[in-house]
């Protein structure tokens, strides 16, 4: 299937959907709805729908739908869609989306610098050449975090109240636990009841590898 | 020279005049200045040293005739005796709201300076006239969407007035003689910051059927009038084009009426002016202590579930007439709206055309049921039933424009010309307005003899800027928001309604607040686990209404084609028969009994009981209020994102469990819909409600009429019974025509109601009318 393909089978799926859903007492999906249905395809499909709303296709969708399609190039989107999404900010008649449209944009255009300033660090070049999700997914964020005075900041704030959160509950812990765990263990614990989701399997403690 | 005196009388009377500027002129000679200020009915004499000669007397003032006398022979002293004509202009509307004309205001003044209500209140109320009278206007117009008066009932129902007066005093009163000069300046003044005054108001020639808009949208915000036209006196139709709501938050306007003495202040500028604020009518939204005196029903092939609808309806106290909407036959019709000074077809924001013809059945989310009251035109207090449409899109509409806006039934559409999106939340189901309640905070007490609007609106389920600044801007019923992010749907007429209690001891507590309780419903199931743990629910029982087989007929439910299960199906830990779709794969998921009861009764409850906290900080309500409705939700479909610890239903189980341990509404949880009949979902008649059958857990009993009776529904019915003249319960099968599409009866629904009879519920005359029980 070609990016193209894909593309056009999303629109069909929510084109059915919102079929499906005529006589409902919501007869429209949700812009969250159609934005999950744009997502089965990862990034993949990003490009035709930025192309096509260059076209102008916005024009012809109603509201919820393009809320969607700006919810998904909030994740995929590239500094390609800032145009169009100028263009929706400015002339698409919902209050709403020129909001969120002109949110994204603003975004959006200041991907360019900050994606090539960060593909010249040696180390996410080695990542992307990899291939390794892992490695790419942590070269790049360390790479931003060089690039953006910001995300180190809001690192270390999380990692500050996390680290206050374990500090706090250990003297409880320690007591029950009658001194069989260090704070190292109720941070670790803590990291993987708070991030469960996105570890390996419910209830382990494996990290990730 | 000479003395030369002039010697003024001014009319006795009651004027707002006192001074005049006596000018004696002369070929040669300085022209010779003085201004008189006088009493009535009393000499004032001004002597002028002038050269004898021929001069040119003018005496001018604002309100006085003038006087021009040329070619005055002065040889000595002499005396010129004036008595003086006094004739102005003055402006007369309905100040005080008795239904007649009022006195003149204060000259050059605003009058009222502030509108004011209560027993005192002052300030002419205008109708806003969405009603459609004559019939004489293009398709889905009202009244006051085009320039004319629509019929002669339209003066009556739909129009107040506004009267110019010719005052005279003075020796010619009886037959004044205006100067040509003379001329009205008639003008609308909006308030800062808001649109243009002549939007809000239309100001006829006239009351005559057809008379012609002078001031409004489509014309001037300004006209001169001539003193001809007026004559001795002219009445004015007036109304209002709009609510207050946005761009007209105040709901004032001033009226102006400049008079123009040429000789005084010269051409065409004011000489001094009488001005009136008024301000348009309120909208009320009617709540369930109002008697219905009309029920709509769209006919959409359900002519089961009408015939089964007709038949309380037909048996209601006091009776009322079901009306059939037909908007499958309805054509496409036009939503005109105010474009500037223009009326043009409004295409609601973010869609593409109008809605096409189909048979849109949900009558509760297209219109919300309300009405407006003004003061009349001495015929009477007048009150119309209006709707306000909510900011939804579809065909029902076309009906709703066709035809039921009628010389009965107003429209009025907050949103029309907005910038607002279209979602879920902005439906008639989603606002509703409590019964009169009242709050009490440190001894205080805030009295709401109008209730309170309430709706949902969240993060998911939202209510347009429009609407929800109509609302506001009415000043009667302060909204309460609620969260509805949790239901698919969204509207709070899937949780809760109120019906009526005749509660002899307060007025503020003739009501009881139905909540859906999950908890309560599997703790029916609970209770009858061991008596009955085979009852199924889900199911049209044998030889019921519906199902003409002996055997029970399962009902399809969340993508499940037989969602039968029994009680102790529903307390294990099996395989529920339901399922919803994951947008993400396209994949149908399972999940278990178990989960769908946890989910229900620690999550779903929990955020009922939230609301339930909104609520009791908006008015007084105790637990004592409360009825609990069992109902069993299920998940529709799942919310995309991330969840943190604070949106997990329970602490101790492991991440989102597939979405069952994070509360609804939020990021990787659900929205919901009801699994069993959302029997909150009812409508509340004027002695019975109509509630949807909910196919909770059937007992079969063969010595009863049905061969059996629903768990759920006799629970209701004997807390309704517990009621002290509470109304009747009907149970009426709406599953297949509403409920699986996640509507029932109440969004299937709409109706009139008369307006509630403040004065004898509250006890006070005063309370008959908004405009002196409301204090601002």
């Amino acid at each position: 299937m070609s990016a193209q393909s894909d593309y056009q089978q999303a629109l069909k799926d929510i084109s059915s959907l919102a079929s499906s859903m005529e006589d409902r007492i919501s007869n429209r999906p949700a812009p969250y709805t159609v934005d999950q249905i744009f997502r089965r395809y990862s990034g993949t499909i990003a490009t035709p729908m930025i192309d096509d709303l260059k076209a102008g296709v916005w024009k012809k969708w109603e509201n919820w739908q393009l809320g969607g399609a700006i919810s998904y190039l909030g994740s995929y989107g590239t500094s390609a869609a800032v145009a169009p999404l100028r263009e929706i900010e400015q002339n698409y008649p919902v209050t709403d989306i020129q909001k969120q449209a002109k949110e994204l944009a603003d975004l959006l255009a200041t991907l360019d610098v900050a994606v090539s300033e960060a593909k010249q660090i040696p180390q996410v070049q080695d990542a992307i050449k990899s291939g390794d999700a892992d490695q790419m997914a942590r070269s790049m964020l360390l790479g931003l975090a060089q690039i953006d005075p910001d995300w180190p900041v809001r690192a270390s704030e999380i990692q500050s109240k996390l680290f206050d959160l374990a500090s706090d509950s250990f003297p409880a812990i320690n007591e029950m636990a009658a001194g069989k765990l260090t704070e190292q263990d109720v941070t670790k614990a803590l990291v993987e009841i708070l991030f469960a989701e996105f570890l390996p399997g419910p209830g382990t403690t494996q990290p990730k590898p | 020279m000479a003395n030369y005196t002039v010697q003024l009388t001014a009319p006795a009377g009651v004027y707002p005049f006192n001074t005049v500027r006596v000018s004696l002129t002369c070929v040669g000679q300085p022209q010779q200045i003085q201004n008189v200020v006088l009493t009535p009915n009393v000499a004032v004499s001004r002597v002028f040293n002038i050269a004898n000669g021929t001069w040119d007397l003018e005496i001018s003032g604002a309100g006085f005739v003038p006087v021009n006398e040329q070619n005055i022979v002065v040889n000595g002293d002499a005396i010129n005796a004036k008595n003086l004509d006094v004739v102005w202009y003055t402006l007369h509307t309905d100040r005080n709201r008795d239904g007649n004309l009022d006195d003149a205001g204060l000259l050059n003044q605003v009058t009222p300076g502030t509108i004011t209500y209560g027993t005192a209140g002052v300030g002419a109320i205008i109708p806003v006239n969405c009603n459609r009278d004559g019939n004489n206007t293009a398709a889905g117009y009202t009244d006051n969407q085009d320039q004319r008066v629509n019929g002669n009932n339209d003066l009556v129902t739909g129009t107040s007035r506004l009267e110019i007066r010719r005052n005279a005093l003075g020796p010619n009163a009886g037959a004044p003689a205006i100067p040509v000069g003379w001329s009205l300046l008639l003008s609308v003044i909006g308030t800062l910051g808001e649109n243009p005054a002549q939007q809000h108001l239309r100001i006829f020639d006239g009351i005559l059927n057809n008379s012609a808009e002078i001031i409004g949208p489509e014309t001037t915000h300004s006209v001169p009038i001539t003193t001809v036209t007026v004559g001795a006196s002219k009445l004015y139709a007036v109304e209002a084009v709009r609510f207050a709501g946005t761009g007209f938050t105040s709901g004032q306007i001033r009226i102006a009426l400049n008079v123009i003495q040429q000789e005084v202040t010269g051409n065409g500028n004011p000489t001094y002016l009488f001005a009136d604020r008024v301000v348009v009518a309120r909208w009320i939204g009617n709540h369930h202590r109002q008697t219905v005196s009309q029920i709509y029903v769209v006919d959409a092939n359900n002519a089961n579930f009408q015939a089964a609808l007709g038949v309380p309806v037909a048996n209601e106290n006091p009776p009322y007439a079901l009306t059939l909407a037909t908007p499958g036959t309805s054509a496409l019709t036009h939503v005109p709206y105010l474009n500037g000074n223009a009326w043009q077809n409004f295409i609601a924001a973010g869609r593409i055309a109008r809605p096409g013809i189909s048979r849109d059945r949900w009558m509760r989310d297209t219109i919300v049921s309300g009405h407006s009251v003004w003061p009349g035109n001495g015929a009477g207090v007048q009150s119309k039933d209006t709707f306000m449409k909510a900011h939804r899109w579809r065909s029902l509409q076309n009906w709703i424009y066709q035809t039921l806006i009628s010389q009965n039934v107003g429209l009025y559409y907050p949103a029309a010309g907005s910038a607002d999106g279209i979602n879920d939340g902005n439906s008639g189901g989603n606002i509703a307005v409590t019964p009169p309640v009242q709050k009490t905070v440190n001894g205080a007490t805030t009295y709401y003899r109008y209730g309170r609007i309430y709706f949902g609106n969240n993060v998911q389920s939202t209510v347009d800027q429009s609407s929800r600044d109509f609302f506001d801007a009415q000043n009667m019923q302060p909204p309460v928001t609620l969260n509805t992010d949790w239901l698919a749907v969204g509207h709070v007429d899937e949780m809760m309604t109120f019906v009526p209690d005749d509660n002899p001891a307060n007025a503020f507590k003739k009501w009881k607040l139905l909540i859906a309780s999950p908890a309560t419903a599997y703790g029916i199931l609970r209770n009858n686990r061991n008596a009955h743990g085979n009852a199924p629910l889900l199911a049209r029982p044998p030889h019921s209404p519906g199902n003409a087989t002996p055997n029970f007929a399962g009902l399809s439910i969340g993508n499940a084609i037989d969602a039968t299960g029994t009680i102790t199906d529903f307390l294990g830990n099996g395989q529920a028969p339901t399922s919803w779709q994951d947008i993400n794969t396209g994949n149908l998921q399972n999940y278990t009994y178990k989960q769908l009861r946890d989910w229900n009764i620690y999550g779903i409850e929990n955020l009922i009981n939230q609301n339930i906290r909104r609520l009791k900080a908006a008015f007084d309500l105790t637990d004592n209020d409360i009825i609990k409705v069992p109902v069993i939700f299920i998940p529709v479909h799942q919310i995309n994102g991330n969840f943190t610890i604070s949106d997990k239903i329970s602490f101790w189980t492991i991440g989102a469990d597939n979405g069952f341990n994070i509360y609804p509404g939020r990021e990787c949880g659900f929205r919901s819909g009801a699994m069993t009949g959302d029997m909150v979902n009812m409508f509340v008649g004027n002695d019975k409600l109509m509630i949807p059958k909910p196919f909770g857990p059937w007992i079969v009993d063969n010595t009863m009429p049905n061969n059996g009776h629903d768990l759920f529904e006799d629970d209701i019915r004997q807390k309704i019974a517990a009621i002290q003249n509470g109304p009747e319960c009907v149970f009426i099968d709406d599953w297949d025509d509403y409920h699986v599409a996640h509507g029932e009866i109440h969004c299937g629904t709409n109706e009139l109601r008369a307006p509630y009879d403040g004065q004898t519920a509250f006890g006070n005359a005063r309370y008959a009318n908004w405009w002196t029980a409301v204090d601002a």
